[in-house]
């Protein structure tokens, strides 16, 4: 076996460019799936850390303030870890650039004993009376130690100073919320809202993965005491959906470059292989035996995967750490710094060890059990397939014939070829398609609303609806009220808090925005939700009844007629009426006439100044639209690394077809010249080829990319927007890659071959 | 009447890695049209490299090579690849047939690769010239599907497929058992006959009287020339 290997160590130094594109293949393979591999499982470990660090809740309790004493009964229990008073409200509060934005204020018992949802100094002092301190991620709209305005609804504006930063993990990035969250004391809480007569606390067990049945017979047993008890998400991140967006699309694009990087591998193999099958008859001709040789190319085959090993393991081991850093930054986590478990590593180092071996069994299998005779004589000869007889008669052209019998003459390296082509070029479509689709929704969606501004107030009159309405820009204006809904549990949910917002009758949502059913001004407490409850509530049915508890403490049947897409809103319930509730305007929905982006911004900031203490918050498509956008950013960077390192392994791929199918036919060259045909129409015979792979793979890659953009769609929008996102296909980006593609080959390829070609006809036969 | 083919002071080295080896030394060669000629010689004595040059697939150092009126060495790679598709067929020891186009096919490439002919006359002359090697029956068969013999014939058809002045063969019976090697040079005689001339490489014997001029090479030169 050493005469051999030494053998086939000589034949590798013959081929360097060869081998050397080889090896470049199996680590680029080898980078691309570790990458994934490790960026999934670090991403994972740094969410999971990060989140169970923050201690999350396992119950949210809602009581009067004059019955605290039920919160001292509850933390006698044995089962009870931290039951912890944690207040929430919403204001706004002036940015560096003297903006109103929206605040979310978290007012704290103890910052120095956190036990439930937790989250750490990073920057400065706790808070004290009249101090704030923020999240870390909110420092690009306020810093620490400058001086804030804040503005509680119907209040006057306050100044406070922030104290510090903080990091909480269970919060979003301000830039992608548009919202900025804050922190202060109980003291300072009750400063800012002395009239609050209900108190809100979050309660841990000592279990720290309780089940879900424990925890609802807890909740109905805190509840017969008059505390209303709702229980989060079990183990689920208030950002679970980016997080599972990002894992699916993980995984999924994983699997796909895995299958690329196994047929780019395949291919590899295979070309190298076709050369050696004349050499494995020599060496069988003059006496090695089969298990020798086949002990031979497996050392071969090992030491590959051994380089791919060494060089692309650590590749992806900090392209992989770079990406979870990255998400870990979009996500507000700190990345978790220790090394992944020896374990953890087993797994892709054994796949990408065995993946040469595997692939390369069949072939070299093939090679060694060629007969010592077939394989001298399969030199300079094809093996035309029989279908090709159908084919002679299909194309007149005798050149034309040449030129497709030579391409269809590659047998399995054609279609790994063209598998690598179609799945590179597919991908990449697939990304540009999942992010115009986006687009195009999304512009169609906010085209479509019947309102351009939404207004949050603490209150309006009717006096104060008339002067909005009088603003020249101002179409209509909708006010809606609000009723506080808790809907009963059922076996698909528990127990859960609905803010129901009331609409007027005169308001209908555009019929494009409907999934199911539609409103029904029929019936009363007829209510109808968007996709995002639906998505809650475990996709209940139109038509379905949904018990629930209104603030009067009445339960009421709640006949559900519809389903609506609603794009960056949270989960929401509407209806035109409900019976007990008041009219209370929490905010106002404005249609207006001029709907150009600078026309909406005079507008808003004319009806903010309008309203002064009475806004609460104001809002227009164009921003909806641009935290959609920074909530997808990840996702979309994904496909874009994802896509451009498939493109990238496509092209590798064909790099190494054109060289090896090039370097096999130089003979046939030689003869065409012999035959008295100039470099220049050999040239084009040759190109008649690429033409055809090309033309091939990208007629099989459009279709499969639109496929795999529907179901793409499908499941992203699932697991980001509880929408499926609709199907459109970019074909200008589309056609720009495909440009692109030919453009990259003609300059690889041309000036390769066109230096074959140059030399002697002589020359080329002898080779 | 001037010869077809003239060669004077041709000189032709190879760059070896032990030094310069000459291939061909002073050599003066003239052929008439319609002659059939055999260049025969030892292993390495410039054969092979003379009939390149007659095929203008390769270029002398030094000298002339005058064919069909032609001096080879003024043309360029592309001029020298059309003269040889008008002026010249070769037959290859090793056949060299396209292994993705049927027998017929690789008669029509030829002639549509060089494109001297008028195109309709394309089809009927290949199937023609497949009648006159004696495969009209094989016409659609593919290279690997034919035994040596055939695969020679087909190339010599294929040689023939643009109506060339001169035939050239190197080694044409060289890889084929003697009964096979008999009939390619009966079909090589019956081209001569219709006018053809003729020049073949070989290293086995032969009977002088059967051919216009026999040349033996000896370390790249001419040492023997009978008529």
């Amino acid at each position: 076996m050493k005469a051999i290997l030494k053998k086939l160590r000589r034949d590798i130094g013959k081929t360097k460019g060869q081998a050397a594109l080889s090896l470049l293949a199996i680590i680029i393979t080898v980078w691309g799936v570790s990458t994934v591999y490790y960026g999934y499982w670090m991403t994972e470990r740094d969410f999971r850390v990060n989140f169970d660090q923050s201690l999350p809740s396992h119950m949210n309790l809602v009581l009067d303030t004059s019955d605290i004493k039920a919160i001292d009964a509850l933390i006698e229990r044995p089962e009870i870890k931290a039951i912890e008073r944690r207040e929430s409200f919403m204001a706004r509060v002036k940015d560096r650039d003297g903006d109103w934005m929206p605040i979310l204020i978290f007012a704290v018992a103890d910052f120095t004993r956190l036990q439930v949802n937790t989250f750490t100094l990073e920057r400065g002092n706790w808070p004290s009376l009249g101090d704030f301190a923020i999240e870390r991620k909110s420092s690009g709209f306020l810093g620490a130690g400058e001086e804030i305005e804040v503005q509680l609804p119907g209040k006057d504006v306050q100044r406070f100073s922030i104290a510090s930063y903080t990091h909480d993990p269970r919060l979003p990035s301000a830039r992608m919320d548009r919202i900025i969250y804050g922190y202060v004391t109980l003291d300072t809480y009750r400063s800012l809202r002395p009239d609050r007569s209900h108190a809100n606390y979050l309660l841990r067990l000592k279990d720290q993965q309780p089940s879900q049945g424990d925890l609802e017979r807890l909740a109905q047993e805190i509840q017969t005491k008059g505390v209303a008890a709702e229980i989060p998400p079990l183990g689920e991140h208030p950002h679970q959906n980016v997080i599972d967006a990002v894992s699916v699309l993980q995984l999924g694009l994983g699997v796909i470059l895995a299958i690329l990087g196994i047929t780019l591998l395949s291919l590899i193999l295979l070309l190298w292989m076709l050369p050696q099958v004349r050499e494995v008859a020599l060496m069988k001709a003059i006496g090695a035996s089969t298990r020798n040789i086949r002990q031979a190319y497996q050392v071969l085959l090992l030491l590959a995967g051994l380089i791919g090993i060494v060089f692309g393991l650590p590749l992806g081991y900090l392209s992989g750490r770079f990406f979870s850093h990255f998400i870990a930054f979009t996500q507000n986590f700190d990345p978790v710094e220790g090394a992944l478990s020896f374990m953890m590593h087993l797994p892709i180092a054994l796949g990408c060890l065995s993946i040469p071996l595997l692939i390369g069994w069949r072939p070299i299998s093939r090679a060694i059990s060629t007969s010592s005779i077939q394989g001298l004589r399969s030199v300079f000869t094809g093996l035309p397939r029989k279908g090709l007889y159908v084919l002679q008669w299909l194309f007149p052209s005798v050149i034309f014939r040449y030129s497709l019998n030579s391409f269809l003459k590659n047998g399995a390296r054609l279609v790994f070829s063209v598998i690598l082509l179609v799945l590179g070029l597919a991908l990449f479509f697939v990304g540009s398609n999942l992010q115009y689709a986006l687009k195009q929704d999304t512009q169609q969606y906010f085209a479509a609303s019947t309102y351009h501004l939404s207004i949050g107030v603490d209150y309006a009159d009717r006096e104060l609806l008339s002067t909005v309405e009088e603003l020249g820009n101002v179409a209509r204006v909708w006010p809606i009220s609000q009723a506080q809904l808790y809907l009963e549990a059922t076996p698909k949910i528990h127990e859960k808090a609905i803010r129901l917002q009331l609409i007027p009758r005169d308001h209908s949502f555009d019929s494009g925005y409907w999934i199911a059913g539609e409103e029904d001004r029929s019936c009363a407490d007829c209510v109808w939700i968007n996709q995002g409850l639906a998505h809650e509530l475990g996709e209940p049915m139109v038509g379905q009844i949904l018990q629930a508890k209104g603030e009067d403490g009445k339960m009421r049947g709640l006949k559900l007629t519809g389903i609506l897409k609603e794009l960056a809103v949270g989960p929401t319930m509407y209806a035109y009426s409900m019976e007990g509730a008041k009219p209370n305007t929490r905010a106002l929905w404005i249609q207006l006439r001029n709907r150009e982006p600078d026309a909406i911004a005079q507008t808003q900031v004319a009806i903010e100044e309008l309203l002064g203490q009475g806004l609460l918050w104001s809002t227009n498509g164009e921003e909806k639209l641009e935290m959609l956008r920074a909530h997808l950013q990840p996702t979309f960077l994904i496909l874009k690394a994802i896509g451009g390192l498939t493109i990238g392994m496509g092209l590798l791929g064909l790099a190494l077809l054109i060289n090896i199918n090039i370097q096999e036919r130089q003979k046939e060259i030689g003869m065409l010249k012999a035959l008295g045909t100039g470099a220049g129409k050999i040239s084009r015979l040759l190109l008649q080829e690429m033409a055809i792979l090309n033309g091939l793979g990208i007629l099989l890659a459009i279709p499969l990319a639109c496929l795999i953009s529907v179901e793409m769609g499908r499941l992203l929008g699932a697991t980001l927007l509880h929408v499926a996102i609709p199907f459109h296909a970019d074909w200008i980006r589309m056609g720009m890659s495909i440009t692109l593609l030919l453009g990259f080959q003609w300059i690889v390829w041309f000036p390769y071959v066109r230096n074959k070609i140059r030399r002697s006809s002589i020359d080329l036969i002898r080779t | 009447m001037a010869p077809l083919v003239h060669l004077a002071r041709v000189n032709k080295t190879y760059q070896a890695l032990a030094g310069p080896v000459p291939a061909l030394q002073q050599l003066d060669l003239s052929i008439k049209a319609g002659e059939h000629v055999v260049i025969t010689g030892k292993s390495g004595s410039g054969k092979s490299t003379l009939l390149n040059l007659l095929a203008g697939l390769d270029q002398p150092d030094s000298g002339e090579v005058n064919i069909v009126n032609t001096s080879l060495p003024e043309l360029n790679e592309a001029e020298l690849a059309l003269w040889r598709g008008q002026h010249v067929g070769i037959v290859f020891q090793f056949y060299h047939l396209f292994p993705t186009l049927t027998a017929l096919d690789n008669i029509l490439f030829a002639m549509e690769l060089v494109n001297c002919l008028p195109k309709v006359e394309h089809q009927d002359r290949a199937e023609s010239l497949l009648e006159q090697v004696g495969l009209a029956a094989k016409a659609n068969k593919f290279p690997n599907e034919l035994s040596g013999g055939e695969q020679q014939r087909i190339a010599i058809a294929r040689a023939m497929a643009n109506d060339p002045l001169i035939l050239l063969a190197d080694e044409p019976t060289g890889n084929l058992d003697t009964h096979t090697g008999q009939q390619i040079k009966q079909l090589f005689s019956s081209f001569h006959q219709r006018g053809k001339t003729l020049i073949t490489v070989t290293h086995e014997t032969i009977n002088a009287s059967a051919y216009d001029q026999v040349i033996t090479l000896v370390d790249g030169r001419i040492v023997s020339k009978a008529d």
